[in-house]
């Protein structure tokens, strides 16, 4: 699904002394079926701009078009029905929306909200679960006796169902460790793949952008500073140190390894990568066997 | 010397759990040190942690705090030299200004209003944070919020300090600003600091690691120790520091490098020495 923001501007509390602007000026495409990561600072408007997709926050100027719907500082809330089935919305611990008796019960609520049968949502909720990996056997538990991974998972399950053609994710990795970080990223792009889903992922994890985002927005005061493929956005160093982003891990290594001496003709963004130009400038034994 | 926290066959069990959550854990800390304790969610890192100041109380085993055994009269005084700092900045505030929250926990320990004044601009002091003291904490980052969580422990003169995963909610900036602040405090004071994460990289500024997994204690020992053993830490659920990918990637390529775990720093400076066109 095609998703386009046109000089959209968005102002918290309008119309008050309070008044402070969310988003200024905001144009932007999102190709149907690509993955999109949105970075800043905090406070940078990314969560306002997603909060855009399935109508949460109407603009206060300008057009975002999702699909085919298109959302005007006039739409009216009662309009936005379908685009809140098509847009499915993962935020920082989703696990704390689990609110049914079972897990089942839970993932399903959706679906028969959105006017499917008792049959049908069920059907659709067992299908939504073992994508997220949760089997049969916990389907009759309550949600909160489950591990805090498999609420999180189940939650997850609770937004499939609503079988979206956009995901949005806002921070979904915040607080796992490691390990569950990278489970829960692959799910995403597994995901993604098998639904074709057009992801937008909102994040301060820069190893994450460089191995999953087709497309990155660096976001900065509510507006789109720069827009570009990952090796575009973190081919300057000195342009994202004075904006206050993070380079990906490796950056500030070889950071530290040009100050030195070294040299890297591009700015190596993974491990394979940053060896195949280290290589080269470095003494060599023959290796055993 | 006697360390300044010794902990003897430790074992927890949750009401709701069949699985220890601490199994047979043992272990000392020596005064003024950064301990680092590692483990993936659920591995015990934070029931450990809750053991030392008697916020659980272990079905066996035994916690002494610089001695003495904590137990039913002890554990109000020790747990006045702890001061813990936790994962979510806005579960943990109670006052309606900064200086308000800061002086919390010692109206709370009763201490004298005389004393109190100075002690709270001295913390926000230690912390940057002095121009915020008339402000909303609600309204302050997530990172200016931890360094306040953090000014209200500072307050309370602590001689421990606890990190429950408290810059894991942060954004790379705010981590950034309590983890230097951090290295700051225990540079210049007497602190002994136990930081409770699962990010490698800060893991690596400790004086000691100790990796945790099922509830067991898996490995003690200096950060060069642990992260030497990447199958380990992947093993236990963790990743691999950055400079030890790139060590062990250039080894298998025939560099000649020291077969030890590096910290950037040490990798960089190595590496030079083993660069072809000086």
């Amino acid at each position: 699904m095609d998703i386009t923001f046109k000089q959209v501007s968005y102002t918290y509390q309008a119309n008050s002394p309070m008044a402070t602007q969310g988003l200024r000026d905001v144009t932007l495409h999102f190709a149907s079926g690509s993955y999109n990561a949105i970075i800043g600072q905090t406070g940078s408007g990314k969560s306002t701009l997603v909060q855009h997709l399935n109508g949460l926050l109407i603009p206060t100027a300008g057009q975002v078009i999702v699909g085919q719907q298109v959302i005007t500082p006039l739409t009216k809330n009662k309009a936005l029905h379908d685009l809140r089935r098509q847009v499915g919305l993962v935020f920082q611990f989703p696990e704390s929306q689990l609110f049914e008796e079972t897990v089942l019960k839970d993932v399903a609520f959706a679906p028969k909200n959105f006017g499917k049968t008792p049959a049908e949502a069920t059907a659709i909720a067992q299908q939504a679960l073992r994508l997220v990996g949760i089997g049969p056997e916990l389907e009759e538990k309550m949600p909160f006796d489950l591990s805090g991974g498999q609420m999180r998972r189940v939650a997850i399950a609770g937004v499939l169902a609503m079988e979206p053609e956009v995901l949005v994710l806002d921070e979904p990795t915040a607080g796992l460790d490691p390990v569950g970080r990278e489970e829960m990223m692959r799910l995403f792009a597994q995901i993604q793949r098998e639904r074709h889903l057009t992801v937008i992922l909102v994040t301060h994890q820069m190893d994450d952008v460089v191995r999953y985002a087709d497309q990155v927005v660096v976001m900065e005061q509510g507006h789109p500073l720069k827009v570009g493929s990952p090796r575009e956005i973190f081919a300057d160093p000195l342009w994202l140190q004075a904006h206050n982003l993070e380079l990906p891990s490796t950056g500030q290594l070889v950071a530290r390894l040009r100050q030195q001496g070294f040299k890297f003709t591009s700015l190596p963004l993974t491990v394979p990568e940053l060896l195949a130009q280290l290589t080269p400038q470095l003494r060599r034994v023959p290796v055993d066997g | 010397m006697e360390p300044l926290i010794r902990l003897e066959h430790l074992t927890y069990t949750y009401n709701n759990s069949s699985v220890p959550a601490l199994n047979d854990v043992s272990l000392t800390i020596a005064a003024g040190q950064w301990i680092a304790i590692v483990g993936h969610n659920g591995s015990g890192k934070s029931t450990l942690a809750k053991t030392l100041n008697g916020l659980i109380e272990p079905q066996q085993g035994q916690v002494f705090f610089n001695g003495t055994l904590l137990d039913e009269d002890s554990v109000w005084a020790i747990r006045r030299k702890i001061g813990v700092v936790f994962q979510s900045p806005d579960n943990q505030f109670v006052g309606a200004t900064v200086a308000d929250d800061v002086a919390f926990g010692m109206e709370n320990n009763g201490v004298p209003r005389a004393e109190m004044v100075p002690r709270v601009a001295a913390a926000l002091a230690q912390v940057r944070m002095s121009e915020y003291a008339a402000h909303e904490p609600a309204r302050l980052s997530g990172g200016q919020k931890q360094r306040v969580a953090l000014a209200g422990v500072l307050a309370q003169q602590p001689e421990v300090i606890i990190l429950d995963e408290a810059t894991s909610m942060l954004d790379p900036q705010g981590r950034q600003d309590v983890v230097s602040l951090m290295t700051q405090l225990q540079a210049a004071g007497n602190f002994t600091i136990i930081s409770i994460t699962h990010d490698i990289d800060e893991a690596a500024l400790a004086d000691q690691v100790i990796l945790m997994d099922d509830g067991r204690l898996i490995q003690q020992g200096p950060p060069a120790t642990i992260f030497n053993e990447g199958a380990l830490l992947r093993r236990h659920g963790l990743t691999v520091p950055l400079s030890e990918q790139v060590r062990t990637g250039l080894v298998k390529q025939g560099v000649p490098l020291s077969d030890q775990y590096l910290s950037e720093e040490q990798l960089v400076s190595e590496l030079w020495t083993l660069h072809l066109n000086k």
